[in-house]
């Protein structure tokens, strides 16, 4: 770093330093694969995101297409019932409310939000479409997405991956050298003779090298995703995005500071490759496996054997109280009670829907648990 | 660093015995440097805590598994009198077992549900992903013997190793040495044993406590298969490990500094064990689509209307049903039948039902399988893919074993169906439905279910693909080691 005979303000030296690392990035292939790597990541993951979100999208339209066709069919068979002047049963679903919704669904659905191509996170696994009728009121347990567990093992390849996974690989790639290389080759007392801080000196040059991974990714992404077909058209797109590459930038300048760190300790590059390659795969691998052992030991999660099981035993006990439920509702609302007839065979719905709400009632606290352990561990998690 | 009588020593020996010299004087210089003391002691701690972990984890599950089939039993025992036709909705629900060798591979075990409900007219899939009972740090590499010994101990290996050659070039030491005698390849045959016996002090308290926790963990009449499994996984992972060690000391003769080594040494690691098991699930996914749940259930829900329901005796298809069996008793009306019809068009309607589910699992599980060749034909870059596949087969964690268990539990719901159909159509005591009743001396009759192992033959039979990759890597490897080693430049 030849800085000699330049003004003292900062300014113009930082320009100089600029010019100075730009030109060695240049000339370093390594540099220029590490920059290829992120970039088909970036995109990669884009694709990934784009694609898992449109999978979503057209799932949920397709439910909500069989939602309609199914109302249509119904609407089509009332009107031939009408017109052919036909009583209809008391099984037929358009002349009752109770069929209607044990034989026909209403789809509750929570489509990827804007920006969910950045991160498919745990969508994968979790229900984002149900079924609602009346014969079970958690249906929502039952509707988990099919796919190869083989592939969900192995992980998803997202922007989430290139930017957790990835990027911090990169940056250590292109800096892990920043000073000790200068200490190598014996340039680093000339270069911190020069009339700059050694501070300012040595963030120049880590920005300097981490600008157009950085750029890559927080352009990329966008760009990827717009390509892709992601859409990005909403009120507030480009506030969110910036949000986002606010995190992403925080999350490098801890990996920065970090490789800072470890440049102003260690004397040469292959130690300092060393070390930071293993705090990588600490930061990145271990240490959140040790924090999910530590949640799930702390607030472990009741196996689903005590649901089901809980449930069977809540609905063979309820069914031997059904007599009594049923004359609890007809209390409660006058009028309902069917006169001279077995209300369980005419008023099969009313009976279902009786068994179902005292079942849920019995199981509310058994449902709640796995989401009270679930949200125990994710404060601990933020709390930690 | 070597000292002067060991390299004249060195130079007069025979091969074998030189070779011996320099791995003692790596180990020697492994021991030496705190940094792979601490690698190294940070690695054993990590291991032996990952298979505790996974012994506790396993064991709790297998026993909940039980206790949960235990109440089934019970409760299906329990259901009081009723219709056979009511007692089949009721149905039971099964549980996945879990092998007791998930303590070092879980495999795909938290991707599959760990229970299916076994009922009438439905063939249901295994629920209850555990990973979708656990939050989104569930979804980095969680800390088992798997992940450990897949991921942890490559980049060991690539730690001990990188500088083995690039570093002695680098300080003149290589040309010395070679200069007294000593064969290229002896010296490779030395760093080799080197980094293997380095290796072998941290697998080695690992392997032993899997060994006691495995053993006090099976059943004995599973001791034998699961110390084969063991012997065959130690065999499989020496053979990986082989693969790392070779292709670190090929780099480090070939990279012109240790700096170079260990940057491409990261890169390998980081494509091949981070990226490219990413990259092949999603070329599998993109090459095989498999469908929505909500398309899969529908088109089997359209296909199924299309025949006899079994509750709809107006049906056309059970009239043409009545007919035929009106026919075949010599019978003008359903009451005269010496058979109750009803429980005839259930199994009708059954049977139709498992057709359409048969189709359609079918066309499932060949996408997935194709998947699985995607994932294999990456294993040409990524012999990591090659040694899961392996590894979770051996231990009975593979998407393979789940198939067999789900066409397990799938044959024993067919079963308990027509066995409840057959009680309806032969032994009926009264045509009307709530009347026609059964207890408990009729739910007992129907046997409880159970899965087999597979046995350990059969298993590493079925592995032949995926070892055969390894051995590709292997031979690859070390052709590249030695073609290193041999054009190693001296300065």
């Amino acid at each position: 770093m030849m800085l000699a005979g330049q003004s003292s303000r900062g300014a113009p030296h930082a320009r100089i330093i600029v010019r100075h690392e730009l030109r060695v990035l240049r000339r370093d292939r390594t540099v220029w694969t590490a920059l290829a790597l992120l970039m088909v990541t970036t995109v990669y993951g884009a694709h990934t995101g784009a694609r898992w979100t449109q999978h979503q999208q057209r799932a949920v339209a397709s439910e909500r297409a069989e939602e309609e066709r199914q109302f249509q069919q119904l609407h089509a068979a009332a009107l031939a019932a009408e017109q052919a002047g036909r009583t209809p049963s008391p099984f037929d679903a358009y002349a009752s409310p109770g069929f209607l919704g044990l034989f026909y669904f209403r789809s509750a659905a929570l489509g990827p939000a804007h920006l969910a191509p950045l991160s498919i996170g745990q969508s994968d696994v979790q229900p984002y479409y149900f079924r609602v009728t009346g014969e079970r009121r958690d249906s929502f347990l039952d509707a988990e997405e099919l796919d190869n567990p083989l592939n969900l093992m192995a992980g998803r390849f997202d922007l989430a991956f290139a930017v957790i996974y990835v990027l911090p690989l990169v940056l250590i790639g292109l800096a892990f050298n920043l000073v000790s290389d200068e200490r190598e080759e014996g340039t680093l007392v000339l270069s911190l003779a020069q009339p700059v801080s050694p501070v300012r000196w040595l963030v120049t040059r880590l920005l300097t090298r981490a600008g157009p991974a950085l750029a890559v990714v927080m352009m990329g992404a966008p760009l990827a995703l717009l390509f892709w077909g992601a859409d990005l058209d909403f009120a507030g797109a480009v506030g969110l995005l910036a949000l986002w590459g606010a995190g992403v930038g925080a999350y490098a300048a801890i990996w920065l500071a970090l490789i800072a760190l470890v440049n102003c300790s260690l004397k040469s590059s292959t130690h300092s490759a060393v070390l930071l390659g293993f705090l990588a795969v600490l930061w990145i691998m271990v240490l959140p496996a040790l924090v999910g052992i530590a949640v799930s030991v702390r607030h472990p999660v009741p196996p689903r054997a005590d649901l089901i099981g809980a449930t069977r035993a809540a609905d063979t006990r309820v069914r031997t109280q059904v007599v009594e439920l049923l004359e609890r509702y007809y209390a409660e609302h006058p009028g309902t009670r069917p006169e001279g007839l077995d209300p369980r065979v005419y008023n099969f719905p009313l009976y279902w829907t009786a068994i179902q709400s005292e079942v849920e009632r019995q199981l509310s606290p058994v449902l709640a648990s796995y989401e009270q352990a679930l949200s125990r561990q994710e404060r601990l998690v933020i709390d930690a | 660093m070597a000292t002067v009588a060991e390299r004249i020593e060195t130079a007069n020996m025979p091969r074998r015995a030189s070779a011996l010299v320099v791995a003692r004087r790596e180990l020697r210089d492994h021991w030496r440097d705190g940094r792979i003391r601490i690698a190294l002691g940070f690695t054993m701690v990590l291991l032996l805590s990952s298979v505790v972990f996974g012994a506790v984890a396993a064991r709790e599950a297998e026993q909940q598994r039980k206790a949960a089939q235990r109440l089934m039993r019970q409760q299906w025992l329990d259901q009081g009198v009723k219709n056979p036709h009511s007692a089949a909705h009721y149905g039971i629900w099964a549980f996945r077992p879990v092998p007791a060798l998930a303590l070092l591979d879980p495999g795909i075990h938290p991707y599959t549900g760990v229970t299916v409900w076994l009922e009438a007219h439905k063939r249901n899939e295994f629920r209850y992903r555990p990973v979708r009972d656990a939050i989104m740090v569930s979804r980095f590499p969680a800390l088992t013997g798997a992940t450990m010994l897949q991921l942890l101990i490559p980049l060991l290996i690539i730690l001990l190793g990188y500088a083995a050659l690039s570093a002695e070039r680098e300080s003149g030491l290589l040309g010395y040495q070679l200069s007294l005698g000593l064969s290229r390849r002896t010296l490779l045959t030395g760093k080799v044993l080197a980094l293997g016996a380095s290796l072998t002090v941290v697998l080695v308290p690992a392997a032993a406590l899997s060994t006691i926790l495995l053993f006090v963990q099976t059943p004995a009449a599973e001791r034998e298969h699961t110390l084969a499994v063991l012997a065959a996984l130690a065999i499989l992972y020496g053979l990986y490990y082989a693969v790392i060690l070779l292709l670190t000391l090929a780099v480090s003769a070939w990279a012109p500094s240790p700096r170079v080594a260990i940057l491409v040494l990261f890169a390998f690691w980081s494509t091949t064990h981070l990226l490219a098991p990413r990259a092949a699930g999603e070329l599998a996914r993109s090459l095989h689509p498999t469908p929505s749940a909500a398309e899969f259930q529908r088109s089997i829900a359209e296909q199924v209307r299309l025949g006899i329901d079994g509750h709809s005796p107006l049906d056309e298809r059970a009239e043409a049903l009545r007919r035929q069996v009106l026919l075949q008793y010599g019978k003008s009306d359903l009451d005269s039948l010496p058979v109750n019809f009803s429980g005839l068009a259930l199994q009708a309607g059954e049977e139709y039902g498992n057709g359409v589910y048969e189709e359609h699992y079918q066309r499932l599980w060949s996408a997935f399988n194709r998947q699985h060749v995607t994932h294999q034909t990456v294993s040409l870059f990524a012999p990591i893919i090659a040694l899961r596949s392996v590894t979770s087969g051996l231990a009975g964690t593979d998407w393979y074993r789940q198939q067999r268990i789900a066409e397990a539990a799938e044959s024993w719901r067919r079963t308990m169906v027509k066995a409840m159909n057959d009680e309806v159509t032969y032994r009926s005591i009264a045509r009307a439905y709530a009347q026609d009743v059964r207890g408990r001396e009729v739910w007992q009759q129907v046997s409880d279910l159970s899965f087999q192992p597979e046995p350990f033959l059969s298993a590493l039979a079925r592995q032949s693909r995926s070892a055969a990759m390894l051995g590709f890597w292997l031979v690859t490897s070390l052709a590249f080691a030695l073609w290193a080693t041999t054009r190693m430049r001296v300065i």
